[in-house]
């Protein structure tokens, strides 16, 4: 079974979930270190952007260093392998997958090894782990 | 230090230069960050005397230790100046998302000195700077100019002045976010008289804390603090909003120019009646729990806003309960770029003065008239007709009209939703609230609610009963001191004054449990109290360099001699010299409202002491 | 008997607006409250179990034992912003 974070109910645009994921995973203060990206728009839309961990991964097929694979938990993960060169954000068109500030290779969500920050600490609980049959 | 940059960037828009000077440890352990920061800054850079809107002047943006960290409301920030207003220290703290931005830049303050000659917008993307053309923007309103430059920059936050603040409306604000502003104090004038637009910023960068394990174990500890608060539950249901039901209960909801404290009409305007039928969805600051921003649908606009205060000025106060206008009138503050206290409370005193025959209009200004409230906000915005005159604030309107008994102002700040009448403390802190009638610097909730255990803890067992007593004097000047130096640090952390004011559940305590592991500054609660205390006297010599004393400390009259007219507070009025001489014996100053040098010497600001009576001396003062 | 109106806001407002309730002269806050714990159990288990609830009668915060009078609007409040 599939599994990804989904958004379930009226997201309020804190960022909290972008803060804690970069945190957790990166150690930094800086939400866009993490690998949620926020979409705000007025007057009245805010949604958090996260993998979608795909059945049939572009960012998988578009990769030439290897630098994709699954973990033990059956979720894509980036190795250090990446080189940063960009192929699989382009390839990605639900803006899954981006390059970190922080450190210039690909960031994506892989479901925090089972216990997912960002679910944890939304504030108006509304992001889940869901599971996906595609 | 660590959880900041331990940077200040300095731009100069008169000759074009940018430096990053660095941010002293000393003047951080010190002042924190923030508001206290600023006011060292300030009192340091600024000479007594200058004209506000002039190229002296100088703007600084204010971030502290937990902007940008995972703290509960870590979003908002601090801009702090001299006011066009009320000519002393103004401060204005604003929501959204721009300050943690300002910190993932690289920068803690950002000051901005000088005058362009042509209108400019800055551009702060990391470590690159620049000072750019704003000739498609000026004359502009903020809504589309943020619109656009958010497209032009995407991911970055930004500050905006709108025609108000390009026209120099004394009460002018700063927006950001499209519905969160530094409304108060006119500081959209500053940057207007500076030519400065915008700001617009981006960081990419990361700044490090002290430790972080113990940092997330005290984050968790808070939210599960903020999880088990009715309190919090119910200001993210309903808002701000929240207080029109409650205010109306007791009698101190402000109606009519702060004539009145009940509004027959109230139950069109609560914070339920809101959510039930205007209601579209909730919003949030950045990493902020609550999410108390409410976005709401009236008559073909879907906005932000408005808050208490908004509905207050628009409604209640205008005796308006039609709220299609009053979220119409709040919508257009935000997007001309004004503070909506003052422009509400200027119109409620423009019909006061229409009724009364003083103020001459070729149209009618009749209390409730919502129709008119939002053409006087255009016209104070472009500065037209009537509006040139409204757009001076009351204080300055109200010497012109011979009305200065209905301009309900401190120091030449629009008072704000509060009437002291049925609130005592609230009173005193409108009287001595260092930027003029302001009732967040030192605003005490527990003894209106009569939340008897958490007035004890804060201001001590003895003084209940009388402290929960809103029409008693006794104990009022206490809780206001002690608020004014606890927000003070609150202030300058930089934290949201929900969660803390109220409800309350942070305090002391929490804010040294946080602090240390951002930091690994390690100050007790006392400790803290005392830099409060530093910060509220500093701020207050700020002033009095610019020949304030006692006799600013006051409040209009309406407040001191008109007996509330109706309602549970009804006959009630502020003595509010008991209060004052009170407070005044509580922060060690004399009878003239002066710190003495003993005050100053414990507080080690006894060089600007000096400095700042010399000056007050000077003017031929006492 | 005496009539008071019970006004609720807050989380209170999700079970009711407002009530009527007929009660024995010299009644206190406390009983009235009883009363309303027969018809709407529910509503009255919130309200017990809020801490932080304010009920304000004729514009007073009222403790528990307060007398209620013939025609008085009781307001409770889940909780209440300073401001």
């Amino acid at each position: 079974m599939r599994k990804r974070i989904e958004l379930e109910g009226s997201c309020t645009g804190c960022r909290v979930c972008a803060s804690v994921c970069a945190f957790h995973n990166a150690g930094s203060q800086n939400w866009k270190h993490g690998r949620i990206l926020i979409v705000k728009e007025e007057p009245d839309t805010d949604y958090p952007v996260i993998c979608r961990q795909c059945a049939e991964p572009a960012c998988l097929k578009a990769c030439k260093f290897g630098a994709l694979v699954y973990n033990a938990a059956g979720v894509l993960t980036v190795t250090d392998a990446c080189t940063g060169c960009g192929a699989c954000v382009r390839a990605c068109q639900y803006s899954g997958i981006h390059i970190s500030a922080l450190t210039k290779k690909a960031v994506k969500c892989d479901l925090c090894n089972g216990k997912p920050v960002c679910v944890e600490h939304c504030p108006v609980h509304v992001l889940a782990v869901k599971e996906v049959e595609e | 230090m660590k959880g900041y940059n331990n940077s200040i960037l300095r731009v100069n828009l008169s000759d074009g230069t940018v430096k990053n000077e660095k941010l002293d440890d000393d003047l951080i352990r010190k002042y924190i960050g923030g508001t206290g920061i600023c006011a060292k800054i300030l009192f340091d850079e600024l000479k007594a005397g200058i004209d506000p809107l002039g190229v002296e002047n100088k703007l600084i943006w204010g971030t502290g230790p937990l902007t940008g960290t995972l703290w509960m409301s870590a979003g908002r920030g601090v801009v702090c100046s001299k006011s066009p207003a009320t000519g002393i220290w103004a401060e204005s703290h604003y929501g959204g998302f721009f300050a943690p931005e300002l910190k993932y830049a690289g920068y803690d303050f950002l000051i901005v000195e000088g005058k362009s000659e042509k209108p400019v917008y800055l551009q702060i993307l990391d470590e690159h700077v620049d000072i750019l053309d704003a000739g498609d923007y000026w004359g502009k309103n903020t809504h589309e100019v943020e619109g656009k430059l958010k497209k032009k920059v995407p991911m970055a936050e930004v500050m905006v002045i709108g025609r108000a603040g390009e026209k120099l409306v004394k009460f002018a604000g700063i927006i950001t976010n499209f519905a969160s502003a530094a409304g108060r104090c006119g500081l959209g004038a500053v940057m207007g008289s500076k030519k400065l637009k915008a700001v617009v910023v981006r960081g990419t960068k990361n700044f490090e804390v002290h430790d972080s394990e113990r940092y997330i174990a005290e984050i968790k500890k808070a939210e599960q603090k903020l999880r088990a608060s009715q309190q919090n539950a119910d200001l993210h249901n309903i808002g701000t909003n929240i207080l029109v039901a409650y205010k109306s209960a007791i009698g101190e909801l402000v109606t009519r120019n702060h004539s009145r404290g009940i509004f027959e009409n109230a139950d069109k305007l609560t914070g339920e009646y809101l959510r039930k039928e205007y209601f579209v969805k909730h919003r949030a600051c950045f990493n902020c729990r609550t999410g108390c921003k409410k976005v709401y649908r009236t008559d073909g606009i879907v906005a932000g806003g408005p808050e208490y205060e908004g509905t207050m000025a628009f409604g209640t106060n205008c005796l308006n309960s039609d709220f299609h206008s009053v979220h119409e009138a709040n919508h257009l503050c935000n997007d001309y770029g004004l503070d909506s206290i003052s422009a509400g409370c200027v119109i409620a005193f423009a019909m006061e003065c229409y009724e009364h025959g003083l103020l001459k209009s070729d149209f009618p200004i009749n209390w409730g008239d919502g129709a008119v409230i939002i053409k006087l906000v255009k016209m104070i915005g472009e500065r037209e007709g009537i509006g040139d005159l409204l757009a001076e604030g009351t204080r300055s309107a109200g010497a012109q009209l011979n009305a200065g008994k209905f301009a309900m102002e401190v120091k030449g700040l629009e008072i704000s939703g509060q009437d002291g009448r049925a609130h005592r403390s609230v009173a005193l802190t409108h009287a001595i609230s260092v930027r003029g009638a302001d009732h967040l610097r030192s605003l005490v909730t527990v003894d209106q609610l009569g939340y008897k255990e958490a007035a004890a803890k804060r201001f001590g067992a003895h003084t209940l009963p009388d402290i929960c007593d809103p029409y008693s004097e006794k104990y009022k000047a206490l809780a206001v001191k002690v608020c004014e130096d606890v927000f003070a640090v609150r202030d300058s952390l930089i934290t949201c004054w929900y969660t803390c004011g109220w409800p309350p559940v942070f305090w002391l305590e929490d804010f040294a449990d946080m602090l240390y592991p951002v930091t690994g500054m390690q100050y007790s609660p006392s400790d803290l109290q005392v830099i409060g205390e530093r910060i509220a006297n500093l701020r207050r010599l700020f002033n009095i360099r610019e020949g304030l004393d006692a006799g600013h400390d006051y409040l209009p009259e309406r407040f001191t001699a008109e007996p509330m007219p109706d309602g549970p507070a009804k006959g009630q009025v502020v003595n509010l010299g008991v209060m004052l001489s009170e407070y005044y014996a509580l922060r060690n100053w004399d009878v003239h409202g002066l710190p003495s040098e003993e005050c100053a010497k414990k507080l080690g600001i006894e060089r600007e002491w000096k400095q700042a009576m010399a000056e007050y001396h000077d003017k031929g003062n006492r | 008997m005496i009539r008071v109106t019970v006004e609720f806001y807050g989380a209170f407002r999700e079970f009711a607006d407002t009530m009527q309730v007929e009660i024995e002269r010299g009644a206190t806050v406390k009983a009235v409250l009883l009363k309303i714990s027969k018809s709407m159990p529910e509503l009255y288990r919130k309200i017990e179990s809020t801490e932080t609830r304010i009920i304000v009668l004729r514009g007073k915060n009222a403790d528990l034992d307060a007398e209620v009078t013939d025609g008085d609007v009781l307001k409770i409040f889940s909780s209440a912003l300073g401001g």
